[in-house]
């Protein structure tokens, strides 16, 4: 047998250790788990629309919190409730510093969903979450600028039309900037740990 | 390096390159323990695929002088051998899709899957890879009955891998509510599992064919061009598990 392949082996096994302690030693002090947007982070598109006691929402308000969107409709049969659920059990993750999180709530079902009904929706799961609605425009506008996807469909539902729509969550940190997604069904624990590094 | 050596020697380098793979992976499982950090996952699966493209698959063929008689049995093999490996390249491009679909999809979290089950079933492949080898080599020297005996281990370790996958894995995921349509990372780990064993099925013929035709006196040390691509396709199933084990278990925090 070739004697070089001692040689292979002793390599591979220095490339593996100079790999570990590349990383011991250089490694950055976060490790997100959520899927990052890449640098320059992009700014997150403005939204701007009349809240249910007539206040006007403006995302750039926002700035100094961290806000978690998210996009759905009021008779969502289980993805929008699933995630409002899981958000607000991130927001009992993270205890006194929830107060530095705002989840935002956008409709993508302006036919049935008002303001006021966007807003008691949210209410059931957590009083601080914010849920917006408004006319076909305003909020295309919004679906646009955040690249969701909506598509109603008919259903034997006794509500009627089913609405089919992108169901991640998007980070956006207190600088204004999108930082991270979450796809459907992401442990929550993998978003406190996020927002834990973030609000470090 | 001499790579036409006898056959016992040729059998000892390929016990030495599973040593070699099996100390990595026992190195990878450490370090996604410990570490947490995808880096070092990648240089890892990295050297694992470099070890086996060269001393399995046996790439450096690509490169042998031809025969310039178009018509020899040693022209055609390196023809074949050129069209097997653009095939590789293509079908490379399909698992490289899906694993960039799970890295968008799912940035660093993981699905939650058996961890024992998953380390089992690619100790398994890793060993099957090896009697592969060891097959391909007793062929290559004209031992007919050492190339059945280690293709048939193969083919049972192969299997064992399959059903590891598709009847236990899948319905253990599946009871705990990891579905294709339950969302991203189900349909992620049911794609990506898949798709790899659909590979491992049709490798599993492909070792029956070769198997039925060495049973015929099909083969020689000389001529075995059937033997080599069953062989190099068979390692090249086991490429795309060593990238997409760590893709689908060691990423994130283990403990």
């Amino acid at each position: 047998m070739d004697k070089k392949i001692f040689w292979v082996g002793a390599a591979s096994l220095a490339l593996v250790v100079l790999a570990i302690l590349l990383v011991v030693l250089f490694s950055k002090p976060v490790n997100f788990r959520g899927t990052e947007y890449g640098k320059p982070y992009p700014s997150a598109p403005q939204i701007e629309l009349i809240r249910s006691n007539g206040d006007t929402f403006r995302l750039s308000d926002q700035k100094g919190k961290i806000v978690l969107l998210f996009f759905g409709y009021t008779s969502c049969p289980d993805v929008c409730p699933t995630t409002l659920a899981e958000l607000k059990l991130v927001m009992d993750g993270l205890g006194d510093k929830a107060k530095l999180i705002q989840v935002v709530f956008v409709s993508v079902d302006p036919q049935r969903d008002t303001p006021e009904k966007t807003q008691t929706y949210v209410d059931h799961f957590n009083k601080q979450f914010i849920g917006l609605s408004g006319t076909v425009e305003e909020l295309s506008l919004v679906w646009d600028t955040y690249g969701v996807f909506r598509e109603t469909v008919e259903s034997d539902s006794a509500l009627g039309y089913i609405v089919n729509h992108t169901a991640r969550v998007y980070l956006i940190d207190a600088d204004g900037n999108l930082r991270l997604s979450y796809g459907f069904q992401t442990p929550v624990e993998d978003i406190v740990s996020d927002l834990e590094i973030l609000m470090k | 390096m001499s790579h036409t050596q006898d056959k016992s020697s040729a059998f000892q380098q390929g016990v030495v390159i599973f040593i070699y793979l099996a100390v990595l992976t026992a190195l990878e499982y450490f370090v996604a323990v410990t570490f947490n950090a995808v880096s070092i996952l990648a240089v890892v699966a990295i050297i694992k695929v470099a070890l086996v493209m060269y001393y399995y698959m046996h790439i450096y063929k690509l490169n042998e002088d031809g025969d310039d008689d178009t018509h020899s049995y040693s022209y055609k093999t390196g023809t074949n051998r050129l069209g097997l490996w653009l095939f590789l390249l293509s079908d490379a491009f399909v698992f490289a899709g899906l694993l960039t679909v799970r890295i968008n999809l799912l940035g660093f979290t993981r699905p939650h899957l058996d961890q024992l089950l998953g380390l089992a079933v690619t100790v398994v492949l890793l060993i099957s890879s090896f009697f592969m080898n060891r097959g391909e080599t007793a062929m290559a020297h004209g031992d007919k009955k050492g190339f059945i005996t280690n293709t048939w281990i193969t083919f049972v370790l192969g299997l064992g891998f399959l059903l590891g996958v598709v009847a236990v894995e899948w319905p253990n995921a599946a009871a705990e509510g990891l579905t294709a349509s339950s969302g991203a990372p189900g349909a992620v780990f049911y794609m990506m599992t898949g798709m790899h064993a659909f590979h491992v099925f049709t490798g599993l013929i492909f070792l029956l064919v070769v198997l039925n035709n060495a049973r015929k006196d099909v083969y020689s040390a000389e001529k075995h061009w059937g033997v080599e691509a069953a062989a190099v396709y068979w390692h090249f199933v086991d490429l795309v598990w060593i990238f997409f084990y760590p893709a689908l278990y060691l990423i994130g925090k283990l403990l």
